[in-house]
């Protein structure tokens, strides 16, 4: 009976820490990252059920149904990001793979589909060092990055468990080198300020034209970001950038690295 | 309140008498009844793809009526073809259009590529239309991009497959086309004149006459009385520019979008 209790705790905290989230305020723009969540949600379910080293027919069918709610959900947001000067290019190539998601869902047509989803995510891994220099394209090619190589990964899984073959784990090692890339590039600028003689230090981050700003205050001990709650003891710098970076590919990036390396993904 | 469409003829020499620099075109043929047919088939394709049972004789029937009217229309499909300004949106649109009859026979080995091709070329001529600047060039794939969307759609049908991505990127298409096509060269004028009319009190009818062009020098009318102190709005001059906009695909994408719209929910 303890076993059989304790196994539902170890169950519950096994679900509570998969699906937790970053707190998003009322009305705060969230970038779009409930959609994208879902496909980093994906990446580890791929991940785990692949950990034996073969996937059955019924997780396959489910991964693929949950890719296409996940893209069906995101498509709108996705190529209205994509839509600027900056990123047009890659628009084309992410619209035509993110409708083929239904073509995974069958062998014979996830093989053709497979090669253009290929060019897109491997075009959207390229593209980052294109438009490093903007911030608002570089989050958006950022969460195309992550959308596309989580189709792909789902695709060659597809394609593998049919075939017998071993693709997939080629194509990760350049999905943890896109990521690597992308947080790599994806910036705040910071800056230190406030009035010491009156016992006030700011820190506050830029991105994206966003920012995020810490408040402390010596006489209460306290700091305060954006005028939230405050918190007790002195600014966490990690914290104040973390806020700012949650609406944006970034946590997301992090999040599918950590899962990759984790699952033993090198570098290609 | 009165409301009139008025007259292209009655517009024409209002615009001449104004003085407005707008000669008038011979309306150019709208599409003809093969694009609503289109249009009704992809709105059923759209309904009932997805559910994974193959032999629905509705979705059957849609995929014919597509592939008829592509076959009847052909001509004029291939004109409109022809004008295009990307060899890689031609190419396709071309490899699609022709191939498309044969969608029944193909074996597997040509069925998938040539569904993966149609998918491309949707999505291309989609980004193509974003891309191009020039009006004539965008109007010309604004016209097809039912077609290529419909062949797509009805590929995915072979296959059992859902076109919510497809109809999807169909309305996102047709909303760029009512965006950058719009006729929004217009010209708005009251028919008060204050030498010999008292000056209004509010309340008091005043007639609006306004006109707008469309890229091709086609061009609506409309006319509304207002009480005043009211103004024509947007939405008056909306139905100068459907008038106006009606033959180029501007209209077409009006035409189209509330049933997409509508099934798409």
């Amino acid at each position: 009976m303890r076993r059989r209790i304790l196994g539902a705790v170890l169950a519950l905290m096994l679900v509570l820490s998969a699906t937790a989230r970053p707190a998003f305020a009322e009305g705060e723009d969230t970038g779009g990252n409930q959609y994208y969540q879902k496909f980093v949600d994906i990446l580890i379910s791929l991940l785990d059920k692949g950990r034996d080293g073969s996937y059955t027919a019924q997780e396959i069918a489910e991964l693929v149904q949950q890719l296409i709610g996940a893209t069906n959900a995101a498509n709108v947001d996705l190529l209205t990001r994509l839509d600027n000067e900056l990123t047009n290019d890659i628009k084309g190539q992410a619209q035509a793979a993110l409708t083929k998601v239904e073509m995974l869902r069958r062998p014979e047509t996830a093989g053709v589909a497979l090669n253009s989803i290929h060019d897109a995510a491997h075009r959207a891994m390229s593209h980052i060092g294109t438009v490093r220099h903007s911030d608002v394209a570089l989050d958006a090619v950022g969460k195309a990055m992550i959308t596309l190589f989580t189709e792909l990964d789902t695709a060659y899984t597809v394609i593998d468990a049919d075939e017998g073959t071993t693709f997939v784990v080629l194509q990760r090692r350049y999905f943890r080198l896109g990521l690597e890339n992308l947080i790599r590039e994806m910036n705040t600028d910071c800056y230190h300020g406030g009035l010491p003689s009156a016992g006030l230090a700011t820190y506050t981050c830029y991105y994206g034209g966003d920012s995020a700003r810490a408040e402390f205050w010596a006489g209460s001990g306290t700091y305060t970001i954006n005028g939230g709650p405050p918190i007790t003891g002195a600014i966490d710098y990690r914290l104040v950038e973390e806020t700012l970076m949650r609406g944006t590919a970034r946590p997301l990036a992090q999040q599918a690295l950590d899962n990759l390396i984790r699952a033993g993904v090198t570098l290609p | 309140m009165r409301l009139r469409l008025l007259a292209a003829s009655v517009v024409a020499s209002l615009a001449v008498g104004v003085g407005v620099v707008a000669p008038a075109q011979p309306a150019r043929a709208a599409l003809g009844g093969w694009f609503d047919i289109i249009i009704n088939a992809v709105v059923t394709i759209a309904n009932r793809s997805g559910n994974g049972s193959g032999g629905d004789p509705q979705l059957e029937a849609a995929k014919r009526e597509i592939i008829a009217a592509v076959e009847n229309a052909k001509q004029e499909i291939l004109n409109h073809i022809d004008a295009i300004a990307s060899a890689e949106v031609e190419a396709c649109t071309n490899a699609a259009v022709t191939k498309f009859a044969q969608i029944d026979s193909m074996p597997g080995s040509l069925l998938g590529p040539f569904v993966n091709g149609a998918v491309d070329c949707a999505a291309l001529s989609n980004s193509y239309f974003n891309a191009v600047q020039d009006p004539a060039a965008a109007d010309n794939i604004g016209k097809l991009m039912g077609v290529i969307y419909s062949i797509a759609m009805a590929g995915f049908t072979k296959y059992g497959l859902s076109t919510t991505g497809l109809l999807a990127g169909l309305i996102s298409g047709y909303e760029a086309v009512v965006v950058k096509l719009k006729p929004n060269n217009c010209d708005v004028r009251s028919q008060f004149d204050p030498e010999i009319m008292p000056r209004p009190k509010r309340g008091d009818l005043i007639g609006w006459d306004m006109w707008c062009w469309a890229y091709n020098g086609d061009f609506g009318g409309y006319a509304v009385d207002l009480p005043f102190p009211s103004t024509p709005t947007d939405a008056h001059l909306d139905v100068a520019r459907r008038e106006a906009g009606k033959n180029i695909s501007y209209g077409t994408a009006l035409r189209a979008l509330p049933p997409l719209r509508a099934v798409r929910g």
